[in-house]
């Protein structure tokens, strides 16, 4: 059990779209364990979104079990989710989704606002956060000063910053270049050592495939192939 | 790091920023405005009722405040009025305590007649009543100067000479009921025509000497007394110190009882102010919620993030709110100097305004009400607090993975 970090059985997501009901996922059952790096794999509209959503506690199923670093989610209130969010788990996004007033370290910080540690020690970590994704010499540019893999990696910063269990990152290359697309992954790869954390990604791209050790296939909702690739 | 957000997220949208801070110290600038205006009428109107007409306080029988009909004259008036009328002078913060008493008479210059309120008062004691500025014709109306002729003169208003085409120089006679129920009539001499900022006065009365209304009554009774005050805020204290001094036929009232239409006039300025301010600050409101909303539309997708990783839904409305806060102080700000600026302008430029029952126009003057800068200041910040919060609580309502749809 305290290896398990995210457990899914029978899992199910419905949308209703005025009569007709679209099941986005059905009978989901899935085992991530402490330091996996796994992939999502499927075409667009397959699920992928809305699984990593549930994974990273920001959406209800609608049906079946699932537990996050032993929260069961659909039991738990708004309050609870919220803080295991901000405590346990970092968020890459497609887009970077940076506070665009936010200079990087502000960014970074941010993810630390809620925690009982003093300014010092906020920005001291923010910082050394920002030199470990490459960004020291970049800490008071504004989102809007930055190139895209820059920004994904101050993106990225936010998401380590506070010592995460589970990094959850929805097409963290799709806005970028290959040669910055493949930097982030090699990043990420890094950031799961070093940290001994568990990364949950999803993409189509085969080069992001490629490189997770384990790629859990959907299609229409449905997991579709779950297996284990290269060494780790 | 709230302060930081609100400042920077206000100026990168400058033009509509600075929009709604010019709606709020524009609005700010209203309230203030008309406030200042409405008090300066009312400070206007304070005086000169307390000066012409009322005093601060007045001293009469019991019965007169009554007012029933069954009772004499006699029962209605203060009965030997010199002693109290100097025990009250000695009342610290009295300006003056003089006697009148007021009737209607029948006042002829010869071929016309005229019904008239007759005023009789201690001119010599009573100050604020026929001040050089209210004489249009004739001399300044005194009785000083020796001899007991000088009681027989008169000063008759404006709009009442008129109707008898009565002039100073001229002998007025003045036909009244005497205190047992005959009839009397004494000459005098018209020395004053005036004119007063209350056009009712004008056109009714004629002042006299109470010593003539005396003669003319046939009586050395008081209708009131009427104290006169260093300050409006007096009133309460010297009310105290009077009561102990009157015999139980006898009471004392501040003039706010018995002036009418002073308190007719402050309801009135009251119930304004309070229509405009709130127009005002529902104005404010709705703009704010215009700014905050599309500030709001805009930051969908910052508002799904920020709550993705973790703040709440609380924590991102403290966000919000602050950056209504600072807008509607910048806002307030602004207004405060706006209409301090604006208000000194008008007050200075001379402008005049008529208003109804004046018989001239009074000069615009704004004047500086606290109250009104305090009112706005706290009314613009519940404004664009509560604006925030009605804009913001739709935006929270969302879903967090419908907000990360949402670019940002
Ligand atoms: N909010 C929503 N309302 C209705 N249908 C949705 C919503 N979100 C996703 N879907 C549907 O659910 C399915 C899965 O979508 P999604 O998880 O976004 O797929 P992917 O991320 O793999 O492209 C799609 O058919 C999509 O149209
Ligand atoms: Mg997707």
């Amino acid at each position: 059990m305290d290896n398990v970090v995210v457990e899914i059985k029978n899992l199910s997501k419905l949308y209703r779209l005025g009569k007709n009901d679209v099941y986005a996922l059905q009978g989901i059952d899935l085992k991530i364990h402490r330091g996996e790096f796994v992939a999502l794999a499927g075409e667009s509209g397959s699920g992928k979104t809305t699984l990593l959503n549930l994974i990273g506690c920001l959406d209800e199923p609608t049906d079946g079990n699932l537990q996050v670093l032993g929260q069961n989610v659909s039991t738990a209130g708004e309050k609870e989710l919220a803080a295991l969010r901000a405590s346990k788990l970092g968020f890459v996004f497609q887009n970077f989704n940076l506070v665009p007033v936010l200079s990087a370290i502000e960014n970074v910080e941010y993810s630390l606002i809620a925690s009982a540690i003093t300014d010092s020690e906020r920005i001291t970590r923010s910082r050394a956060a920002l030199d470990r994704v490459g960004l020291g010499d970049r800490v008071s540019h504004r989102p809007d000063e930055l190139s895209g893999g820059q920004r994904q990696r101050v993106a990225i910063a936010r998401a380590i910053v506070h010592r995460p269990v589970l990094i959850i990152a929805d097409e963290p290359t799709a806005a970028l270049d290959k040669k910055n697309a493949s930097a982030i992954l090699q990043l990420l790869q890094e950031l799961r050592k070093e940290l001994e954390v568990t990364v949950v990604l999803a993409s189509h791209d085969p080069l992001v495939l490629s490189q997770a050790d384990r790629v859990v296939q959907l299609s229409d909702g449905v997991v579709i192939r779950d297996e284990k690739q290269g060494a780790t | 790091m709230i302060l930081k957000l609100a400042i920077r997220n206000l100026f990168r949208n400058r033009r509509r920023t600075l929009l709604n801070i010019l709606i709020i110290s524009g609005g700010f600038l209203a309230v203030v405005i008309f406030q200042g205006f409405a008090a300066n009428i009312l400070d206007s109107t304070r005086w000169g009722a307390v000066n012409s007409q009322y005093g601060h306080i007045q001293i009469a029988a019991k019965k007169l405040w009554e007012k029933q009909s069954e009772d004499s004259f006699s029962d209605q008036q203060i009965k030997d009025p010199k002693p109290l009328q100097r025990k009250v002078a000695e009342i610290s913060g009295v300006k003056s305590v003089s006697s009148r008493q007021t009737f209607y008479g029948l006042i002829s210059n010869g071929d016309r007649s005229v019904a008239a309120q007759i005023v009789g008062f201690e001119p010599d004691i009573e100050r604020g009543i026929l001040e050089p500025e209210d004489v249009i014709a004739g001399e300044p109306f005194r009785t000083a100067g020796g001899g007991s002729s000088n009681i027989f003169r008169v000063a008759i208003g404006e709009g009442l000479a008129k109707i008898i085409d009565a002039k100073p120089g001229q002998n007025l006679t003045i036909i009244g009921q005497t205190a047992d129920g005959g009839i009397n009539a004494v000459d005098a001499e018209i020395v004053t025509t005036f004119r007063t900022v209350i056009q009712e006065i004008d056109d009714t009365t004629v002042f006299i000497p109470i010593e003539l209304a005396g003669r003319l009554l046939d009586t050395d009774t008081a209708e009131r007394l009427i104290v006169k005050l260093e300050a409006h805020e007096m009133v309460d204290r010297v009310l105290s110190e009077i009561k102990p001094l009157v015999g139980p036929e006898v009471r004392a009232r501040s003039w706010l009882e018995v002036a009418r239409l002073f308190n007719q006039t402050e309801e009135f300025f009251a119930s304004q102010n309070a229509v405009v301010a709130t127009i005002i600050f529902t104005l404010i409101f709705l703009s704010t919620v215009s700014t905050v909303s599309m500030s709001v539309a805009e930051r969908t997708g910052e508002i799904g993030t920020l709550r993705a990783i973790g703040r709440s839904r609380s924590e991102i409305m403290t966000m919000f709110v602050a950056e209504g806060i600072l807008l509607g102080l910048v806002g307030s700000f602004c207004g405060v100097i706006l209409s301090y600026a604006s208000a000194s302008g008008i007050s200075h430029s001379g402008m005049t305004i008529v208003i109804p029952g004046a018989s001239m126009p009074i000069p615009i003057v704004i004047m500086f009400v606290l109250s009104a800068y305090v009112t706005a200041l706290l009314a613009t910040a519940v404004a664009c607090v509560l604006a925030t919060v009605v804009a913001v609580r739709k935006a929270l309502k969302m879903k967090i993975v419908d907000a990360l749809k949402y670019n940002i």
